[in-house]
């Protein structure tokens, strides 16, 4: 009778072994899931949009391992916990990439405006050694129109900048950037032109 | 007895049943299912489907976190009550959806660039038109800077074309197309203006011509739209010339000090030679005359113009043109070599007409 308990109690024991559920890897998922929100904050969406959806993906998968163990008569996390433990490093390394990225561009806007400011200034003093006189007048007024809308946009992108809008205000810096320096080709044409002109007597 | 011994049995086969057939007890999970719903998404989102059909590509998201919702739910249930159909089912749909997602978005991105690119090579249209149509016309200072900012905007859009960057121009095409259609209808406005004396215009040009068969005598047309100068002579074209007008030539000229070039019929009075002007050589014209004294005095009436304006005097053809622009304060001007050639056709008397254009208003 006892030994027939014994075996029952056994048995028993046993399904419940072999049917026993590990522990869901939840510190994984929870540091996987912080890590990502990180980057995202960081801004991996805008700056290094490749390898965020990536990390997204690897995310998906890793959750995906999760249910198929749950869905198992036999749980083993193992794996889970190796690709979660992946995406958690992944993340991590999403996020330094993209303050890489940013600091990046932010050194790029900072030397662009720059050269532009050097280049409006330059052009604001070609502007004053051109030929006094009306010759040109209206040309070289309707140059420093020009200028001051590069310099209206300077500003423009400096605020961008100092909004976090680090793309837009790029792509802004750069046009004025170009702008700037065709607008000081044309003034060096227009006064050496005027230069070449019969002078009045 | 008989029961613990059936007990016992009934234990030992259904752990061999769940330990040699686990698929018999528990259902498959939809792992491939899931795989490739998500490997679908990623291809849609690939193609841009979160910019290009975002409505199929939130609802293909959707279903896929329905499907692992589902999924992770029945987990949560005992061993032999799960289903998986209803995951399954959704994990299909989302598949689904995200492939139409993504064929969705070829093809509507291919409408949108197209669509930017037709509207940009307009805007490349209108600019080159309004630079030869509207070249010369003297824009105020308001006008002078809006056609910067547009200039300065087209070149941002330009750029953010070439760099396939969506966002920027769905934001801004639409402003760079408006600002540029409000500066071409600034000067399709000004333009129609100055032609409303055209009839007039024609009317001079024709009677001089005349005047010039009839009597013998040398004319000069100034047609101020072409920048031209023609010289008549009984009744026949002898000569062109270029020349350059004031900064503000548009209109006809109302008082000192406007860099307006005066329109009507007028006679050279005077003529200086080298050393007698300080433009190498010039034609004094008789301007004011009688009409420009009579709508100087109307316009005073009416408050157009100052009560203590001047009308101007001192308007000349004269040389040290050339320089490929207007910069005179109302005068005309023509090069050296071409002054030369007009000073010697003229005297003293030789009519002078300055039209605003010999031609009607451009309709393109």
């Amino acid at each position: 009778m006892k030994i027939t308990n014994k075996l029952i109690g056994a048995l028993i024991i046993g399904m419940v072994a072999v049917t026993s559920c590990a522990d869901v890897p939840q510190t994984e998922i929870d540091a996987a899931t912080a890590a990502i929100e990180n980057a995202k904050a960081a801004g991996a969406e805008v700056y290094v949009t490749e390898q965020y959806n990536a990390l997204n993906d690897s995310m998906a998968v890793a959750m995906a391992s999760l249910e198929e163990q749950k869905s198992k008569f036999f749980k083993k996390y193992t794996k889970t916990v190796e690709k979660l433990t992946q995406v958690t490093a992944m993340a991590n390394e999403v996020s330094a990439n993209t303050e890489a990225t940013k600091e990046a561009v932010k050194a790029e806007i900072l030397a662009s405006m720059e050269e532009v400011q050097t280049l409006v200034a330059q052009g604001r003093q070609l502007i004053t050694e051109a030929p006094k006189g009306k010759e040109g007048t209206t040309a070289l007024e309707a140059i420093k129109t020009e200028l001051d809308v590069v310099e209206a946009s300077i500003t423009e992108s400096n605020t961008m900048f100092q909004n976090g809008e680090l793309k837009p205000s790029l792509e802004k810096v750069k046009v004025a950037k170009e702008k700037a320096s065709s607008i000081n080709t044309e003034l060096t044409e227009v006064i050496s032109k005027y230069k070449a002109a019969p002078r009045r007597k | 007895m008989k029961f613990k011994w059936l007990a016992i049995a009934l234990l030992t086969v259904l752990t061999l049943i769940v330990l040699l057939f686990p698929s018999f007890i528990f259902p498959q999970p939809p792992l491939s299912e899931l795989i490739e719903a998500r490997e679908r998404l990623s291809e849609a989102e690939k193609n841009q489907a979160s910019e290009y059909s975002p409505d199929l590509y939130k609802k293909a998201m959707s279903l896929y976190d329905s499907a692992m919702v589902a999924w992770a739910n029945e987990n949560d249930r005992i061993f032999f009550m799960k289903d998986f159909s209803s995951t399954k089912q959704l994990a299909s749909k989302a598949s689904e959806t995200a492939i139409l997602a993504k064929s969705t978005a070829q093809n509507m991105s291919k409408k949108v660039w197209s669509n930017y690119s037709k509207r940009l090579d307009l805007i490349d249209d209108q600019f080159e038109r309004f630079d030869l149509k509207y070249k010369n016309i003297p824009l105020n200072e308001v006008s002078v800077k809006q056609l910067a900012q547009t200039r300065l905007l087209y070149h941002e859009v330009s750029a953010a074309y070439e760099k396939e960057n969506a966002g920027y121009l769905k934001e801004n095409l639409s402003t760079l197309e408006a600002n540029l259609t409000q500066l071409i209808s600034h000067a399709e406005t000004t333009m129609i203006d100055f032609f409303k004396d055209y009839p007039l215009w024609k009317q001079w040009a024709a009677a001089g011509i005349e005047r010039s068969k009839k009597s013998n005598e040398t004319v000069f047309i100034i047609d101020k739209m072409e920048r031209l100068c023609y010289v008549y002579a009984k009744g026949k074209l002898t000569h062109t010339f270029n020349m350059e007008l004031g900064a503000n030539w548009m209109g006809d000229k109302m008082l000192s000090g406007d860099k307006t070039t005066p329109e009507g019929v007028y006679k050279v009075v005077k003529k200086k030679g080298n050393g007698q002007t300080k433009y190498y050589k010039a034609l004094l014209l008789n301007y004011p005359n009688a009409d420009d004294q009579k709508r100087f005095k109307e316009n005073k009436a009416k408050g157009i113009i100052p009560k203590n304006a001047s009308i101007g005097n001192l308007i000349e053809i004269h040389g040290d043109g050339g320089k490929g622009l207007d910069w005179t304060d109302g005068c005309v001007a023509l090069n050296n070599n071409d002054m030369d050639k007009l000073f010697a056709l003229a005297s003293e008397n030789t009519q002078v007409i300055i039209v605003g254009s010999l031609k009607p208003l451009p309709t393109k």
